[in-house]
């Protein structure tokens, strides 16, 4: 792996049990530390399932995977402490409070203490929920809880964050308080790997993303240069319907 | 330990703020327990302890039917009623009641029956002795006139009470008829003796029976609807748990907590363990709260008090078998269910079963043979038999010891089979 490369997938394929098609087929990639990368793909394109992988809820079928020089195979339990994720769903305890989720999230990485006490109030002063922390996530509106699932994937601190569409389903102040917060983070050195269908916001978050596709990586590259390089397209997301077609995905 | 504590916490807090689980794990068993003890307590004592109401027509006041009325009353199982609405009863008149349902039970003694069985034992005694040469020769067989007593019963009566009523019967009517002939055997034989004499027999009580429980440290300790209902409604209980512990997994399946998890480090043994220390220590809340109302507020109800044997360290040997093999069955269900509906439904069916195979719906001595060899495959059986031998046959730790061995085997095998599924899972 070169010096610089943080997430290594070589020859990646998933098929899942019952079904002739792969999910992902022999997939090549490399991810440089401290990038931003956008996933992007249809729905059904392969897409959760190579996110499911690089975190190690699945094991692939064929194929290798190395984060920072660790086998996604062979050293999972190395591979989870420097990872965070971020799920697409609201991975919280409604019936919990905020605090009483991050707590529980955060000791079950290690933390304790005041130092867990200190980030959790650290965050979410820093996503605006600081007056929220002993309400129960239940009632919160749909952009406090994806606040708080973000806070939750960051809380220990990990090189690498898993982001499975954000921002989906929250107003546009949230989405773009998140999205100021991604920039900060890596901005702090985390490499960010993110999957979305808003590709405006991908397009200027990303610093690289690929296009995925029944399971093959169609097309990889900066956002410029894959605007650039297709036919009269204008931005990042007449280039993915050229690529992906417009017929209607399941 | 951190991570132990953390989940620990975490599922003490989502089922105290769970209100339907609790009320499922909690409020309903108490009142489960409590209307099924009182219910059960009903029944059984309509089958064999609880009086039977009995109607009896002996319109001459014939000797044998007193006699007879007497030996029933004596046994204290029946109330005997020789009149309805201040009119004694007629032969007809008690078979239309009982035949329009208003009593379970009637009896008629025929008019005469005392001097038939008089004449009936005196001919008897002649001939004995005219066999062997006593008295007046005879070479012709006596007639006997049969003294028929006519039982009558409802339809829907049970069989065990037509056993209990026939069998009382037939036992005193045998006493009379035997002391009858004894009786004229000693009045005919005086006969026979020089100056006047008589025979005077003194029958002394031959045979006496005395009744007692096999096992019991004191002996006073009964099989009654207290000591079968509350432990086998308090296992049913335990084995609830299905609904909230599978719940709590499908939901965390479901909602994306799993996959969180499934990406921490070095979870798995330290949040399965957190739920399922919570929950065992649920059932045994909940084997405290039931087992100590059937103990203290099951009395206030009229019924008897639940007797929980003398051996404590066995009792807690099986109630922590049996919360094991419940939060075992429950994860299992929690694995393999891929919605909450499906864990529900399909659990709870399945522990209606099991619980119906182990006789806690009703003791297994009421059910067919072929349905009793069953139970043997029922862990719910193998925790009641092993209360049951703790609390009416005054078993000891190793008594319960191979009843024991099965539940844990059972928890175990669901625990690992669960954890098979999900592992299955993981790599399809």
């Amino acid at each position: 792996m070169a010096d610089n490369t943080i997430i290594e997938i070589i020859n990646l394929s998933k098929t899942y049990k019952g079904s002739s098609k792969p999910a992902i087929n022999n997939i090549s990639l490399k991810i440089n530390k401290g990038e931003v990368f956008g996933l992007l793909g249809p729905n059904g394109a392969g897409k959760t399932t190579t996110i499911s992988i690089l975190c190690g809820f699945f094991e692939p079928s064929h194929g290798e995977v190395y984060i920072d020089g660790l086998s996604v195979t062979k050293d999972k339990e190395q591979i989870k402490s420097i990872i965070g994720i971020v799920p697409q769903d609201i991975a919280l305890y409604p019936t919990l409070t905020a605090y009483e989720n991050l707590q529980f999230i955060g000791r079950m990485y290690g933390l304790k203490g005041k130092e867990l006490k200190s980030r959790i109030t650290e965050y979410m002063d820093l996503l605006g929920l600081d007056e929220h922390t002993n309400k129960k996530v239940g009632a919160f509106s749909g952009g406090m809880k994806r606040r708080v699932n973000l806070i939750a994937g960051l809380l220990h601190h990990p090189k690498i964050v898993f982001l499975d569409e954000p921002t989906v389903g929250v107003d546009v102040q949230s989405r773009n308080l998140i999205i100021q917060y991604l920039y900060e983070l890596n901005k702090a050195g985390t490499t960010i790997i993110y999957t979305s269908h808003y590709l405006q916001e991908a397009e200027t978050l990303c610093k690289r993303v690929a296009f995925i596709d029944n399971g093959n990586i169609i097309t990889l590259g900066t956002p410029k240069d894959l605007v650039a390089n297709a036919e009269a397209c204008k931005d990042l997301e007449s280039v993915f319907l050229m690529l992906t077609g417009k017929d209607l995905r399941d | 330990m951190n991570k132990f504590y953390a989940s620990f916490i975490k599922e003490v807090l989502l089922l105290i703020r769970d209100r339907a689980g609790i009320i499922s794990l909690f409020v309903m068993p108490i009142i489960l327990v409590f209307v099924m003890t009182v219910i059960e307590d009903t029944a059984l004592n309509s089958l064999v302890d609880k009086q039977i109401t009995m109607l009896y027509s002996n319109v001459q006041n014939d000797s044998l039917g007193n006699i007879i009325k007497k030996g029933l009353n004596d046994t204290k199982a029946f109330t005997i009623l020789d009149e309805v609405d201040g009119v004694k009863l007629t032969r007809e008149a008690t078979k239309k009641l009982v035949a329009d349902g208003k009593y379970p039970v009637g009896v008629y003694i025929p008019s005469g029956a005392t001097d038939t069985l008089k004449s009936n034992a005196r001919k008897v005694v002649l001939k004995t002795f005219a066999d062997v040469g006593l008295g007046t020769p005879s070479k012709v067989t006596p007639r006997y006139d049969s003294v028929i007593i006519d039982i009558f019963y409802d339809p829907a009566v049970k069989n065990a009470l037509k056993a209990v009523v026939d069998g009382a019967i037939a036992q005193h009517s045998s006493i009379i008829v035997g002391k009858l002939i004894s009786k004229m055997y000693t009045t005919i034989l005086s006969d026979f003796l020089p100056g006047g004499k008589k025979l005077v027999v003194d029958y002394p009580q031959m045979i006496s029976v005395n009744k007692e429980y096999a096992s019991s440290p004191d002996n006073t300790i009964k099989p009654n609807s207290t000591q079968h209902n509350v432990p086998s409604w308090t296992l049913f209980a335990m084995f609830f748990i299905v609904i909230p512990l599978a719940g709590s997994i499908i939901q965390e399946k479901e909602g994306g907590t799993y996959l969180r998890l499934m990406t921490m480090p070095k979870m798995f043994i330290s949040t399965f363990f957190g739920k399922i220390v919570v929950y065992i220590i649920v059932c045994l809340l909940q084997v405290t709260i039931l087992f100590s109302m059937g103990v203290y507020l099951i009395p206030y109800a009229g019924l008897p008090a639940l007797q929980i044997g003398t051996h404590f360290d066995a009792l807690a040997m099986v109630v922590v078998a049996s919360a094991f093999a419940a939060v075992g069955f429950g994860v299992l269900m929690g694995s393999i269910a891929t919605t909450y509906q499906q864990a529900a439904s399909v659990g709870v069916i399945i522990i209606i079963i099991l619980a119906s195979l182990g006789g806690l719906w009703m003791p297994v001595y009421f059910m067919p043979k072929t349905m009793q060899g069953m139970t043997e495959y029922s862990p719910l059986s193998w925790s009641l038999k092993s209360f049951y031998d703790l609390f009416l046959r005054n078993a000891d730790m190793k008594d319960v010891l191979p009843n024991v061995f099965k539940i844990m085997m059972f928890g175990t095998g669901s625990f690992i089979i669960g954890f098979a599924y999900k592992a299955w899972k993981k790599v399809k």
